[in-house]
Order: structure tokens, then sequence, then C-alpha cells
């Protein structure tokens, strides 16, 4: 059995413990991100509805539209679950938290699963280059 | 000190045998899932299709339609094989197991390789997401 060496499990107990134990990164929402198409032309509100829809689609988000300038997403992933609200007009939008599962969600620190913010930006990116692309 | 090694050696290798000879899931399927569009907006039986055939491209299922609103789904993956049968209307889809090779489909217990359930669920997802993105 000397070759399993005392020091090693531990080392690999610890490093266990610490990936299970670490709290949530700070939780990432985007603000008034403005509206800027590659032309500078103004969107219509329904061409910004189907950019953030086709966006996020296209990221396996579920999107519905909850009211004229308000998509509710959601991402299923696994076991967890994430749920933002994207309320836009025709100058900018924001993506919000709304909900979770399994995602260690604190709602006192404001604080969520790593991978979260991960997936907001990327979000954020696919919305911003699907607006940028309108007209 | 070679006791906890000799304990965590024994737990590592019941863990092993626990992960090799877990019996499958059940066969999970997808029935009459309803087909909901972002804007609420109703989609026409190509829509609909089409949705599905894009969800299955984006997670590398090959989809083959057998006739208007039926389409057959096969997945690939290391040596595994699905079959699936995904029936359609304007209304709603299921995801109905056909048949497999390699996942220790039990067609008496209705059990199957626990990744299964992942890989269907995955591409219900898709489907969710690409049927809420079409006719916007």
């Amino acid at each position: 059995m000397r070759w399993i060496r005392p020091g090693k499990a531990i080392v690999f107990i610890v490093l266990l413990v610490t990936l299970g134990c670490r709290g949530g990164a700070q939780l990432y929402q985007v603000r008034d991100a403005p509206v800027q198409t590659a032309t500078g032309h103004p969107a219509s509100l329904d061409q910004i509805q189907k950019a953030i829809i086709d966006a996020g689609a296209g990221l396996g988000w579920i999107m519905a539209v909850a009211k004229p300038g308000e998509i509710v997403a959601t991402l299923n992933l696994r076991s967890h679950t994430a749920i933002v609200t994207i309320p836009f007009t025709s100058k900018n939008y924001s993506i919000l938290y709304k909900d979770s599962t399994n995602l260690k969600y604190d709602s006192e620190k404001q604080t969520i699963h790593e991978n979260y913010n991960g997936w907001i930006q990327r979000l954020d990116n696919t919305i911003r280059t699907r607006i940028a692309a309108i007209g | 000190m070679k006791q906890v090694a000799a304990g965590l050696f024994v737990a590592s290798l019941v863990l092993v045998a626990m992960m090799g000879c877990r019996a499958g899931g059940q066969v999970y399927e997808v029935k009459d899932a309803p087909i909901q569009t972002a804007s609420g907006k109703a989609l026409t039986l190509d829509q609909v299709q089409k949705a599905i055939i894009d969800a299955g491209i984006k997670q590398t299922w090959i989809m083959t339609p057998v006739k208007p609103g039926e389409m057959i789904g096969e997945y690939n993956i290391q040596s595994h094989q699905i079959h699936v049968s995904i029936p359609y209307t304007t209304k709603n889809y299921s995801i109905l197991y056909k048949d497999s090779s390699n996942l220790r489909y039990d067609p008496v217990k209705r059990t199957i390789h626990v990744n299964y359930q992942k890989w269907i669920e995955r591409l219900d997802n898709e489907i969710k997401a690409r049927l809420s993105a079409a006719g916007s």
C-alpha cells in the first residue's frame, strides 16, 4: 500500500473540498447596454426583439416574450436552470437575474455558480452581434 | 496513515464497481410537449419541421424526415447509437425511443444506459429553444 502516498491522498481530498466548497462568483448582470447597429441606423422594437430571440435560441436558451419590450429566457443545462429577464427599448437592453435552480444563488451576497456569468456574457455578446447586424 | 491509504483504495474500488454496475435508467421519452413560440404566434408544419431539424443538427443528430409530421433522429456517440422517432403537429411534438445499439436497452424493464436521458434532454432543450425563435 506504500504506493498510495498519504501526502498525495490529503492533497487530493483538500482539492476536492476546495472545489466543492468554493463560494460562487458575484452575480453578473447587464444593465442598459446601448443598442448599437453596425450602420448606425436606428432599430425598431420588433427588430430588436427578433435579434434577442434569435441570439438566445441559437445558444440553446428558450425564449418567451413576456410583454412588448420584455423577454424571459430560460437555460436548462444538465441539472441547472437559469432564468433571466431581458427588458429592452429601441435605445438599450438589460439582462437581469430572475430565478435559478441548482446554481447556489445567494440573494443576500448576490453570488451564484461561477459558470452562470459565462453564460450571461456569451448571451450578451451574441445579442450585441445580432443587434449590430440589424438593417 | 497506511490505514487511511488502504481505506481510500477500497472506497475508490467500491466507487468504480458501482459506476460500472449501475443499472440503466427508465427510458426517457418526451410526450406531446406543447409547441411554444416566444411571441405566442402559431407555426406552420414546415416551420416546426425546420426548427426540429436545426435543433438536431446543432446537437449533432442526423435528422431524416419520414413524412410530413414525422422525423427520425439518429445519434452516434463513441460506440453507441440511438434512433428516436419525433412525431409532430403544429401544436405539439414527442421524442420516442425507436431503437439503439450498445446501450443495454431492456425492452421488458424499459431501461437503458443512464446517459440516454441526458442526450434526449439535451435534444429536447434545443428543440424548445429553436421553436421559441421560430416564426419571429
